[in-house]
């Protein structure tokens, strides 16, 4: 995995999203669950959105792929781009067009994504046989060639099981097949390994890998797990009730952390390096509400640096490094903030 | 009575609720005299108290003449004294003179074909109905309760064998085994047949609450808080009556505001079958039963007993639905 | 030894001839004042293990000890009180372990009200007292579970073992259902809880850089066999049993140069069924290392040094 292409060979990304806004009208109120998003994935890379519970992380992609209930869900501002063509706000013929054979999607549980009464292999030709038009039995050598490509043993003969005949990492392989049959340019992959044990993780993970390789794909990963993000993302986008705090490369992110959640959230995780017995530091508190949520930085009430302006004031995103397009939404960028420790702060000047 | 008219060999007699139009449409024939002379006829067909048109054609004993009278008579209603007193409708000791007046009791919602007062009797049948619609059901979720929850949380053979019990239970015929609990139990002239039918409905309703909450306590012990208390040195009594019962509370109160209007509707379904309540004991079902003979001259008979059932079942079962809705959104509260 | 285990099995008959070997022969010790943690994958058993030896489960087999004393095989309500001060467990499911019909007070106050040996003011004073050292609003003792997040449901329940002052406390999965940031908050709650009360604890978790960073010693389970115990530090960087190995190896790092510079044997096949095993060893079909023995012969267990247990025919 190197570092993204400079800045010369400028492709234009395959999906753009801008200034994604989804409300949800409750019982209880309106939750904003997503307030102001932006991203894009270029070709060929691997971008995760990583974030808590209720960061709104499922919802983003969920609005971009159309399968949000919209009586309670609103979609009330911003736009997705997949290739320059508008993907909000279709009806559902035309976003059939292009969901599950554009993007293809892939959930946590398999058990509950996959319809029990249907045969792996008549799940996977269906797809083909409504969106690519072929006959059922093409359908089903296709299929199992899918199921082959993700490496399940005997996939002639798994073809014609059920999915209760699956053990749990089989099953992800299984959806992953479904995922690829129209050949998607991107996957989008919501919490893929968080139901899985440790090992069958790791192989799941390096089939995606694989796979992107091989078909020359994007993948959207959405994760809680920070050690997932680094094995997997080129570029990453944290989240934090309902905004991209902070967003750059995997390095950025990582080596270069310039956002407090995102470093709260690294120094939250024991660490099997050099410093692996020092002490784990919690973020105090719990996720704001989002049936209000804050006028200034969500994050205000957790932040062990927040200064008198973040309570109301809410932090534009400010450029980090331009090569990467490294940015975070804190005012600590703002030159004229104080220095704090363990947070990379380039356009601050510490002299003072 | 009327006047003779010269040459009449005898005299037809009519009777219309309306002022004639014509020789044609003077109404009911209600007979007629053979003789000239006889002039006088007495109605004793089905009077109420309106106006009628009673028109006399003459007759040549054959043919009726072109002409005819009519004359507007609205019956007065006049009883006894004796008769007056049977039935209730003075004292015996009120002085009273001949040709005085007595009111009648208003009956709002009319009489069946015995002129018993309808609202009366509704009023009766709804403490027949109700009292059967709301203990057989609060008695057999009951012991449902301790059944089910009994079997659920001893498990095993001993949970398989009560369960197999409940099943024989339902599989039995409902009405057949009513008619056979009403033979057996023998129903006495002047006995109302309230209780065993009670007894009769809770002991076929009792298997399908047993099931729930069995299917309850099996789901609740496997939670956590059982698995805590239990490790703190809780007894079996202990966790049933105060985690597993109050955890159970909900499906119950549901199932017990739709057992209501099921009871009262089975009650109402069996009277009206004759399998029910004996007479003269009111219940909303038999007077369906009374009401339907009647249906097309005294519809009101009919449609007052129905609407009563119809109007409860609906309230109870929308106080059911209110219930499960409000518990529902209160579960979800909880995620 | 605080607690000690000597062949403790478990396992439970399925109906139709099927005998599900849940935990299979487990020896454990658990010094006094020691964290000790448990790891293993879906189907390895911790869990189970961790119920049997405190008696929520009733033991089929072997012994389980508490300084030294037998502990009964089968604990009835009276077993469970009288041990009650002793043993103690925090559940998994923040969810499900707390009644959502009581209010925190009586959540909290519950294993006292069953001791019966303080008055309900007592109780309060104590919970009260209990609540503040968990980091929660003393006044929220009279809302409902539901009230509160999965972090502070997770502290209540932590109040609950803890406010009987047991010396032994089993913790299974405690962190597994919260968010990372949160999961941070418990675990130094129950460091310092730990200090402070002189607390032995078994923390049983599938997050094998947390067991590392928490516990002592560690000991890795494999469909219902102990494969490896030793050191925490020593067995997550020098694992030696194959399975081990792989765990280490497939556990990912938080550190992009580090993942990328990782070579990776994935691992083979589908775990087998825990009914009905044979002899042999559980690993066998998918070891990168068997032999040909490995598969019909059980490997006895070996002392690699004075800490150090491996289950393995390479040490034999």
């Amino acid at each position: 995995m190197s570092e993204p292409p400079n800045a010369e060979q400028k492709v234009d990304p395959i999906l753009e999203v801008s200034n994604l806004t989804v409300e949800f009208a409750t019982y209880g109120g309106n939750v904003q669950a997503v307030r102001g998003v932006d991203f894009h994935v270029e070709h060929g890379e691997t971008l995760a959105i990583v974030g808590e519970s209720g960061c709104g992380k499922s919802v983003t992609v969920q609005s971009i792929m159309g399968i949000i209930p919209m009586p309670p869900g609103k979609i009330t501002a911003g736009s997705a781009k997949l290739n320059g063509k508008e993907i909000l706000g279709l009806n559902s013929k035309e976003a059939n067009k292009f969901r599950g054979v554009e993007i293809g999607m892939i959930f946590q549980d398999p058990m509950t994504s996959l319809n029990p009464t249907m045969t792996i292999g008549d799940q996977i030709a269906e797809t083909l046989m409504v969106h690519r038009h072929v006959s059922k039995a093409e359908g089903r050598k296709r299929a199992i060639a899918l199921l082959e490509k993700t490496h399940i043993p005997d996939a002639e003969k798994r073809a014609s099981q059920y999915p209760f005949e699956f053990s749990g990492g089989m099953l992800q392989r299984a959806m992953i097949a479904q995922s690829l049959a129209c050949n998607p340019t991107i996957l989008i992959a919501d919490e893929p390994t968080t139901a899985l044990d440790v090992t069958i993780q790791a192989q799941i993970l390096e089939l995606m890998q694989e796979l992107q390789r091989t078909e020359n794909m994007s993948i959207i990963l959405i994760t809680h797990d920070l050690a997932v993000v680094a094995k997997m993302a080129d570029r990453v986008a944290v989240m934090y009730t309902g905004q991209v705090v902070e967003t750059g490369t995997v390095n950025d992110i990582f080596y270069r952390s310039s956002h407090p959640y995102t470093l709260g959230l690294k120094v939250a995780m024991p660490s099997n390096k050099s410093d692996r017995d020092k002490k784990l530091t919690p973020i105090e508190g719990s996720p704001p509400d989002l049936f209000s949520p804050p006028v200034g930085c969500g994050y205000f009430a957790r932040c062990p640096h927040a200064m008198k302006l973040c309570e109301h004031h809410q932090p534009p995103e400010l450029l980090i490094a331009k090569e990467s397009s490294h940015t975070s939404r804190c005012w600590l960028q703002h030159p004229d903030a104080p220095a704090v420790e363990g947070l990379h702060q380039p356009g601050v000047d510490h002299a003072g | 009575m009327w006047d003779p008219v010269e040459g009449a060999g005898g005299y037809n007699i009519y009777r219309n609720q309306r002022l004639p139009e014509g020789i044609n449409d003077l109404g009911l024939p209600l007979g007629s005299t053979l003789a000239g002379n006889e002039v006088s006829y007495e109605d004793r067909l089905n009077l109420e108290s309106r106006p009628y048109f009673y028109s006399i054609v003459s007759t040549d004993g054959f043919d009726e003449s072109y002409q005819y009278s009519t004359v507007e008579v609205t019956p007065t209603l006049a009883i006894t004294f004796d008769e007056a007193i049977n039935r209730g409708l003075i004292q015996a000791d009120e002085g009273r003179a001949l040709n005085s007046e007595i009111k009648l009791e208003f009956h709002p919602l009319g009489t069946d074909y015995l002129g018993r007062d309808m609202l009366a009797r509704l009023m009766e049948g709804a403490r027949v109905s109700l009292f059967i619609g709301i203990c057989a059901p609060f008695l057999f979720v009951f012991f449902g309760i301790v059944y089910g929850g009994f079997a659920g949380y001893i498990g095993g053979k001993l949970d398989q064998l009560l369960m197999r019990f409940a099943d024989f239970v339902v599989a039995l015929p409902f009405l057949l085994f009513m008619i056979l609990f009403k033979i057996g139990f023998g129903i006495g002239p002047g006995e109302s047949g309230v209780i065993p039918m009670l007894i009769a409905l809770v002991i076929l309703g009792w298997p399908s609450t047993a099931r729930l909450v069995r299917g309850q306590v099996l789901q609740i012990r496997e939670q956590g808080y059982i698995e805590a208390a239990r490790l703190l040195g809780g007894k079996d009594h202990y966790l049933i009556i105060r985690h597993i019962i109050p955890n159970t509370m909900g499906v119950i109160l549901v199932t017990l505001t739709f057992a209501v209007p099921a009871a009262i509707f089975t009650e109402a379904f069996l009277s009206f079958i004759g399998m029910g309540v004996a007479p003269p004991t009111p219940s909303w079902g038999s007077m369906c039963n009374e009401g339907v003979k009647t249906m097309l001259s005294h519809p009101h008979e009919l449609i007052f007993p129905a609407l009563f059932i119809s109007v409860t079942v609906l309230a109870f079962n929308l106080l059911g639905d209110g219930l499960t809705e409000a518990l529902d959104s209160r579960m979800r509260s909880r995620e | 030894m605080l607690v000690r285990t000597d062949n403790l099995q478990k396992y439970f008959d399925i109906g139709r001839n099927q005998r599900l070997h849940a935990v299979d022969g487990i020896s454990l010790d658990i010094a006094e004042n020691e964290i000790v943690g448990l790891v293993g994958e879906s189907g390895s058993g911790k869990s189970t293990f961790g119920k049997t030896l405190i008696g929520l489960h009733h033991r089929t087999g072997g012994e389980a000890y508490f300084r030294d004393k037998l502990l009964p095989a089968r604990f009835t309500a009276a077993d469970h009180l009288k041990y009650s001060k002793e043993l103690q467990m925090i559940f998994q499911d923040p969810y499900s372990s707390l009644n959502p019909r009581m209010t925190i007070l009586d959540v909290v106050g519950e294993g006292l009200h069953i001791q019966g040996q303080h008055s309900r003011a007592q109780i309060k004073e104590l919970v009260a007292d209990w609540l503040a050292k968990v980091g929660l609003n003393a006044d929220h003792m009279s809302r409902y579970p539901h009230e509160f997040s999965g972090g502070q449901r997770q502290r209540i329940g932590i109040a609950r073992a803890m406010i009987i002052q047991p010396k032994f406390v089993v913790c299974d999965e405690p962190i597994s259902a919260l968010d990372v940031s949160v999961q941070a908050q418990v675990v130094n709650l129950l460091e310092e809880l730990k200090q402070s009360l002189g607390l032995t604890m078994l923390f049983i978790a599938h997050d094998l850089s947390m067991v590392r960073y928490v516990s002592d010693r560690m000991a890795v389970m494999y469909l219902g066999c102990l494969v490896e115990s030793g050191p925490s530090n020593e067995l997550f960087f020098d694992p030696q049993h194959p399975y081990t190995q792989l765990l280490i190896e497939s556990n990912p790092e938080p550190d992009p140069d580090h993942e990328r510079q990782r070579k990776h044997i994935p691992i083979r096949g589908e775990i087998s069924s825990p009914v009905n095993v044979t002899a042999g060893c559980r690993f066998a079909d998918r070891c990168p290392k068997a032999l040909a023995h490995c598969k019909t012969v059980t490997p006895k267990v070996t002392k690699l040094s004075e800490n150090r247990l491996v289950a393995c025919h390479l040490f034999e």
